[in-house]
Formats: structure tokens, C-alpha cells, sequence
């Protein structure tokens, strides 16, 4: 089930190294599935790779076994290689050192993702200064640099704010700012628009998208929400089940769903106009029979 | 901060006139009276009625109370029936033995108890994390009359390491004070200990399990930082509201440690006081005790207004 790809400028990505590269990722907690059970992408400077699954797919996971995060109850194999060098199986102190200055990670939750009790900058310099050796003036300056890198107004304030005086829009843009100070070059972003409402998820997109490419960012962009996913990112990865089970271009993906349960997903994104969606019952869809897809013209999974 | 002091108040106030009016009650409810106790058995009533003249016991009990409550108010807590001295003369020299044991007490069990409790947080998925826990569980179950006892067999008369006896003051010989002291401070520390090494270890592992920690650990923030500067400062809030309550757990069992090691503290004057049916000096010690506990809660909420921004906000 090969589909070959329409979209020209991805074959360029392919000829540069991906920063990040995950082969046969498999996470198991010991039970009957495995969590995530074979997954493989890629992330590139100045891309943004979409990845969409319903919750328990294994997205957020493979981030976080990416970072090292992964639960201490959690078996991680496979291969997880940054910048040439594989994680997997590396000292602790090894991985802790990517953290932060190589790969950093921001999440769903806005407001409770900051600590309660210390101020915005205070949150901030203890983030920069975990990666970054700089004098007192400096970490200042950066700071503030990067609370204007993601458009907050009257940056003094936010400053001296605790997270609980800023909404959740505010705390999610600084969150993106102390991935920004930590200076990483890989930045998984979990849900981080699901917990706003729908005109500040489209700006805090907006401002993902652009440090991506002012920055050469290479971004994994995790959501249940194919539609959002469609609109900023520039590949996508379908999972389900633990699995990659179609990637490829965003828009051939969108344009052209070839797996049933991409299918599925992108029917269940609500439309203003028309009839209203049709209901599609989702039956355990077997590997076997539907083989995963690559736009790219070649089967992901060997 | 000082809306929020008026606020309390408007709580403590009420609270501290309960706690005259139980501790007053003691009186009415306990059986037996002075005259028993002093008589030794007499029932001659001219007796009787002689001695309940004179402590003013033959009056309405409401009468009795307001009389009582205006003396506490200027300092005075009656006359102690069993010595007939002024309670206060009673109580004062009880002072310096108790608030040595129980300021201590308190120290050992909030320093001990934050660093193993801290220790049993970090690593609770260990082996060794979690005996610390299931063997805090053993300490906030231990009897404290049991374990004193056996302690002050062991280390006192079979090994003759420390006295198990007496209250030796620091003007006769420092080494003999802090001997005299040693097991009654450790002791009346076991389940204090316990009871904060269990909070210290929740309030450490919500903290380390909350979305700001993985959020700080996805940013780079060394686990030493993390362990000691963010899950910890997150938990010293429930420790300092924490704290009353283990003041009032050091003086209930400031009565076992004064009777086990022979301590002259105020323990040790409940005691009496019950036995000789010395009620004045029974609702003082009871007033002043729980006073302190009070006095100690509305402490820890103005500190912790003062530490915990969200409060802080929240009340001005």
C-alpha cells in the first residue's frame, strides 16, 4: 500500500540529518499492549511534525521516552538517536544533559505547569540557568527576550506575576519562552493548545510555528486534533495503538488518508457547513490487514 | 495581612472561651471535690461545707466560672487546693522542664522528620524508601508508655547509659542536665517523628509528582534543585500548618514521658492535680496548654500567608 508523494520540497528535508531520530520505539509497562509498540519518526530543523492519535495512542509517551521521562516502571527499547548520538540505554546523567539545553517539552497544562509559589522570572533564570552559564545582566536580558519572542505584552508585569495572576494563555506562552532561554533544538509540545480556548490556541500556534522557523526549531507537535495539527504542521504522523500507522506531508495525508483510521480521525473533525459528520464505528483494525502507510512512497513499519 | 489576622481572630477569639469554659467544666464534671480529696474519706459536713466556703465551691457554678475567668484575665488562677499555694506558684516551677522537653521535642521530631521524610519521598520507588515509610507507620502506632518504658530498662538500668530519673537543671552541671533530658526528649519525639515523616514524604511526592516538576525536569533543572528547591519549598506549607498539630501530640504525651522518667514538668502536675481532685490548678494547666496550641495555629496561618503567595492574594 504504497502511495507516492506529490509534495516536492519534502524530499529536500530528507537529504539533510534529522536532529532527532526514533526507530522501532517500543515502550512496555509489562502488560498485555504494549503502550508503544513500533514507532519510528524523524524531526527536522525548521519543521514541524504533526502527530495525531486518540488518547492512549502512545504520542505523549514516545516524547517523554525521547526525553528520558519516560515512568521509572516503563521498559524502553529501541532506538532514540540526537544529533547522531543514542539515548537509549545511556547513562542517566548523559540523557539529563540533553534535557533542557538539546530537547526541552511543554504540555497541556498552562497554569499548573509553573510552580505556584515563585515568580514568573525567578521560574524563568532557574530554566536558563540549568543550560546556560551567563552573568546576572545577561540572564536578564534573555529573559526578557524571549517573553517578547512569544508576544507578551507588558513584560515587566508578567515578571513578578506568580502563575496564578497570568491565564492560561500567558502561562503557556511562557512556558514556550523557557523552552526558548534553555536554548534546545528539539521541543515536543504535548496538547499545548487543548486546554485554551480557540482564538488563543490559534495564537499560540501562530508563535510555535514562527520561533520554528526563526529559530530552526525542530518540533514535535503532539494532538488528538488532526485539524489543528493540519493547519501548522508540515508532516504528520497518524498513530494508533502504539503504532505509526500513516505519515507523510500534512496535506497529502489530509488530502489523500489512505488508513481507515486516519480516515476516521480527520471525519471527526467538526464542520460549520454541510451535513453534519457521519458517525464511523471504529472496529480493533488488525496491523495485519492494513498495513501502515508512508507518503513517502515506502512502508514505514519493515 | 492584617485583614487576615482580624479574620482569624474572629475564629480564635470564640475558640479560646470554649476551651475556658471545657476546661472549666472539668470541675463540674469530675466526680468528688476538693473536700473528698482533702479529707481523706471524712464525710463530716460541717467539714465539708467549711472547705467549700472557703474556695468559694458553694456558689452557682455560673457565678463560680465569671469569678474564675476575671482572675485569669488579670493573671490570677486561684488558689491550689491541695497545696494552698496560688497556682501560678504551683505551675511556674513546672515550666522550665516542659518547655525544655517539649521545644526539643518539637525541634527533633520537625528536623528529623522533614530530612527522612524528604529521603523516603525521593526515593520512594526504592526498597529502602519504602521501609522508611512502612516503618514511620510502625512509629505513629508504638505506645509511648510501652516504648519509654522498655527504653529506660534497656538504656538506663541494664546498660547504665542514661538516667532514668529525675530532672537534673542546667545550673548543676550542664553534661548531667543534658543526660537527664536525653531520653525524655527522644522518646516524647517517636510518634511526632513518625506522624511528620509521613507528611513530609506526601506533601514531597505531590509535589514531585505535579506538572511543574516534569515541566521543570523537561527544561533541564538538575533533580537536586528540584528535590530541594521545588518540591521542597512546595511542602513547607503543609508542614507549618502541620506543626500545631504536632504540639498538641508533644503535650499529650508530656503526662506518660513526667511520670516513666520522673520529670517535674506540668505532666507530671496533671497528674497530681487529678489525683488530689486540685481542680484550680487542673483548668489552669488544661487553659494554658491549649492556649498555646492555639496560639501556635494562628502562628503557622500567618506565617504561611506570609510564605504562600496564592493566600497572600487571596486574602488582601
Amino acid at each position: 500500500m504504497s502511495q507516492p508523494s506529490a509534495v516536492p520540497h519534502e524530499s529536500e528535508h530528507h537529504d539533510a540529518e534529522p536532529i532527532l531520530s526514533v526507530r522501532g520505539l517500543q515502550v512496555d509497562f509489562g502488560g498485555p499492549h504494549q503502550a508503544v509498540a513500533d514507532v519510528s519518526l524523524d524531526l527536522h530543523a525548521g519543521q514541524i511534525l504533526g502527530v495525531a492519535g486518540q488518547s492512549g495512542s502512545g504520542k505523549s509517551l514516545t516524547a517523554l521516552a525521547a526525553l528520558g521521562l519516560a515512568p521509572t516502571n516503563a521498559d524502553v527499547s529501541g532506538s532514540i538517536r540526537f544529533k547522531g548520538r543514542e539515548l537509549v540505554g545511556a547513562k542517566e546523567s548523559e540523557r539529563a544533559k540533553v534535557r533542557g539545553s538539546g530537547m526541552t517539552m511543554i504540555f497541556q497544562e498552562t497554569v499548573t505547569a509553573l510552580n505556584p509559589v515563585v515568580q514568573i522570572e525567578r521560574q524563568l533564570e532557574l530554566a536558563l540557568r540549568a543550560n546556560v552559564a551567563c552573568s546576572k545582566a545577561e540572564a536578564k536580558d534573555r529573559i526578557v527576550q524571549a517573553l517578547q519572542d512569544v508576544q507578551l505584552r507588558d513584560v515587566s508585569r508578567v515578571l513578578e506575576s506568580y502563575p496564578h495572576e497570568l491565564s492560561g494563555g500567558m502561562c503557556q506562552r511562557v512556558m514556550i519562552a523557557m523552552a526558548l532561554v534553555c536554548g534546545a533544538d528539539v521541543l515536543f509540545a504535548d496538547e499545548p493548545t487543548t486546554a485554551l480556548d480557540v482564538t488563543v490556541q490559534r495564537e499560540v500556534m501562530d508563535i510555535i510555528r514562527r520561533i520554528t522557523d526563526e529559530r530552526k526549531l525542530a518540533v514535535m507537535l503532539i494532538s488528538h486534533d488532526i485539524g489543528v495539527l493540519d493547519e501548522v504542521s508540515d508532516r504528520l504522523v497518524v498513530m494508533y495503538r502504539g503504532r505509526v500507522i500513516e505519515t507523510g506531508p500534512s496535506s497529502a495525508v489530509i488530502a489523500r488518508p489512505q488508513h481507515p483510521y486516519t480516515k476516521a480521525l480527520i471525519n471527526s473533525i467538526p464542520r460549520i457547513h454541510g451535513s453534519h459528520n457521519e458517525f464511523i464505528e471504529m472496529p480493533p483494525l488488525d496491523f495485519e490487514e492494513f498495513a501502515p502507510v508512508d507518503h513517502q512512497g515506502r512502508e514505514v513499519v519493515a | 495581612m492584617m485583614r487576615m489576622f482580624l479574620r482569624r481572630l474572629r475564629v480564635v477569639i470564640p475558640t479560646l472561651f470554649l476551651i475556658t469554659l471545657l476546661s472549666f467544666m472539668l470541675r463540674v464534671i469530675i466526680p468528688g471535690g476538693p473536700a473528698d480529696a482533702l479529707l481523706g474519706g471524712s464525710d463530716n459536713p460541717d467539714t465539708i461545707k467549711m472547705i467549700n466556703e472557703r474556695y468559694g465551691l458553694d456558689r452557682p457554678v455560673w457565678e463560680q466560672y465569671l469569678s474564675w475567668i476575671g482572675g485569669v484575665l488579670r493573671g490570677d488562677f486561684g488558689i491550689s487546693y491541695a497545696t494552698g499555694l496560688p497556682v501560678v506558684d504551683v505551675i511556674a516551677p513546672r515550666l522550665a522542664s516542659t518547655l525544655e522537653i517539649v521545644g526539643f521535642g518539637m525541634v527533633v521530631s520537625l528536623v528529623l522528620g522533614m530530612a527522612i521524610g524528604m529521603f523516603a519521598a525521593i526515593k520512594r520507588e526504592t526498597r529502602v524508601g519504602r521501609f522508611v515509610f512502612a516503618a514511620s507507620g510502625l512509629g505513629v502506632s508504638v505506645p509511648v508508655f510501652w516504648i519509654s518504658t522498655m527504653c529506660a530498662g534497656i538504656f538506663g538500668a541494664m546498660l547504665g547509659l542514661l538516667p532514668v530519673n529525675g530532672y537534673v537543671p542546667w545550673f548543676s552541671g550542664v553534661s548531667a542536665h543534658l543526660q537527664s533530658i536525653t531520653m525524655p526528649v527522644l522518646l516524647i519525639a517517636v510518634p511526632p517523628t513518625a506522624f511528620t515523616i509521613r507528611h513530609v514524604r506526601s506533601a514531597m511526592v505531590a509535589a514531585l509528582d505535579s506538572p511543574y516538576v516534569r515541566a521543570a525536569r523537561a527544561m533541564g533543572v538538575s533533580s537536586a534543585r528540584i528535590h530541594f528547591d521545588l518540591a521542597l519549598r512546595n511542602a513547607v506549607g503543609p508542614v507549618i500548618t502541620f506543626i500545631p498539630f504536632l504540639a498538641s501530640t508533644l503535650v499529650g504525651e508530656l503526662v506518660i514521658i513526667d511520670v516513666v522518667f520522673v520529670l517535674p514538668g506540668l505532666g507530671a502536675s496533671i497528674v497530681d492535680a487529678v489525683h488530689f481532685r486540685d481542680f484550680a490548678a487542673l483548668q489552669a494547666i488544661v487553659l494554658l496548654l491549649a492556649v498555646a496550641v492555639v496560639m501556635l495555629s494562628l502562628i503557622a496561618d500567618l506565617v504561611l500567608t506570609a510564605i504562600d503567595p496564592r493566600r497572600r492574594k487571596a486574602v488582601s
